[in-house]
């Protein structure tokens, strides 16, 4: 059989498949986040912007990331080195911590103290295109909450 | 306006969701991680054409696509965190789980390929996903995984072979 053949042939039995739906789960609550937006009749700006700095110029994000955050912790990188999809390899992994701050005594159900402390975290992937040779990285800011027990007043 | 906007986006999450899902299980480990990623990008996919005053209607196909990419890309990223917090729940595998269904019941040729297809290497399978049943040019495609549409069309040429050779071998072995 000819190449173009088999190729038309190809597509018409891939045609014979259909993608599965959505979970109805899933579309629900897709559809409930869609009228409630529609409703609010605003935009939450903080998400795209952040999705929209990636797409344009993530590496002013890495240069910005080393000035403003001291890098305090490194993750030992296990999944360095590790395919993370479609030809892309991840090439290393830190987390950077911003701000530390005190946020109290805390008591909790047995009666034990603890201290509150929330830290900002700024976390960072390497990924490397393989195809493309292009580099991308991938900042993930996040506040953490560490409760540390207290011995002495 | 609001109401008449949220049934406009209905409609495009109805028609177009399989494909999309479809796409974003090459980036999910499970269906629920799929599902999710298409939640997230068409989340993102609202402020966007709201904020970029696009009218506040549905997106183009190709930007979906390329914004389940990058969610998979941060799913990735979030991944070794996520599985510290799991660690204690146990997973029930579910053989169901699959990601294309035959038009007709019974039809076995139909299933054998849906295996192949889904045995298919990332970056060819992702072009086959985007082309046949997200309906995108090569151009396109191109656009999306950032490579030239020769190589989109290569990929997806090449994709074609190999599923023509998987099936004919599996029929093979059969016969034999």
């Amino acid at each position: 059989m000819h190449k173009s053949d088999a190729h038309d042939e190809m597509e018409k039995a891939l045609l014979r498949l259909m993608p599965t739906a959505l979970g109805e789960a899933a579309q629900r609550e897709l559809e409930t986040r869609l009228d409630e937006l529609a409703a609010e009749g605003k935009v939450i700006r903080y998400d795209f912007s952040r999705w929209a700095k990636w797409l344009g110029g993530i590496a002013a994000l890495v240069v910005m990331g080393v000035f403003m955050f001291p890098m305090v912790s490194r993750d030992a990188a296990p999944m360095a080195g590790v395919a993370v999809g479609a030809g892309m390899v991840l090439i290393d992994e830190l987390d950077r911590v911003g701000e530390v701050r005190d946020e109290g005594l805390f008591i909790d159900a047995e009666g034990s103290a603890l201290r509150k402390m929330s830290v900002r975290v700024m976390g960072e992937s390497r990924i490397l295109d393989q195809e493309t040779g292009i580099e991308i990285t991938l900042t993930e800011p996040r506040q953490e909450m560490y409760l540390l027990p207290v011995s002495n007043f | 306006m609001p109401n008449h906007l949220s049934k406009e986006w209905k409609r495009w999450l109805a028609e177009n969701g399989p494909r999309l899902l479809l796409f974003a299980r090459s980036w999910g480990k499970c269906r629920e991680d799929a599902e999710d990623l298409v939640q997230d990008s068409i989340l993102k996919m609202w402020h966007y054409q709201q904020e970029q005053n696009r009218g506040g209607g549905p997106p183009d196909l190709p930007l979906v696509f390329s914004t389940i990419r990058f969610a998979g890309l941060m799913l990735h990223r979030s991944e070794k965190r996520r599985r510290k917090r799991e660690e204690a729940i146990l997973y029930i595998n579910d053989f169901q789980d699959v990601w294309l269904d035959p038009m007709m019941e019974d039809d076995e040729d139909a299933v054998l390929l849906r295996d192949a297809v889904q045995n298919l290497s990332d970056k060819l399978r992702e072009v086959v996903v985007m082309k046949t049943w997200g309906g995108l040019t090569f151009a396109q495609i191109s656009e999306v995984l950032a490579i030239s549409p020769n190589t989109a069309a290569s990929r997806y040429r090449y994709a074609l072979e190999q599923l023509t050779l998987e099936l004919k071998q599996i029929k093979e072995e059969r016969r034999a």
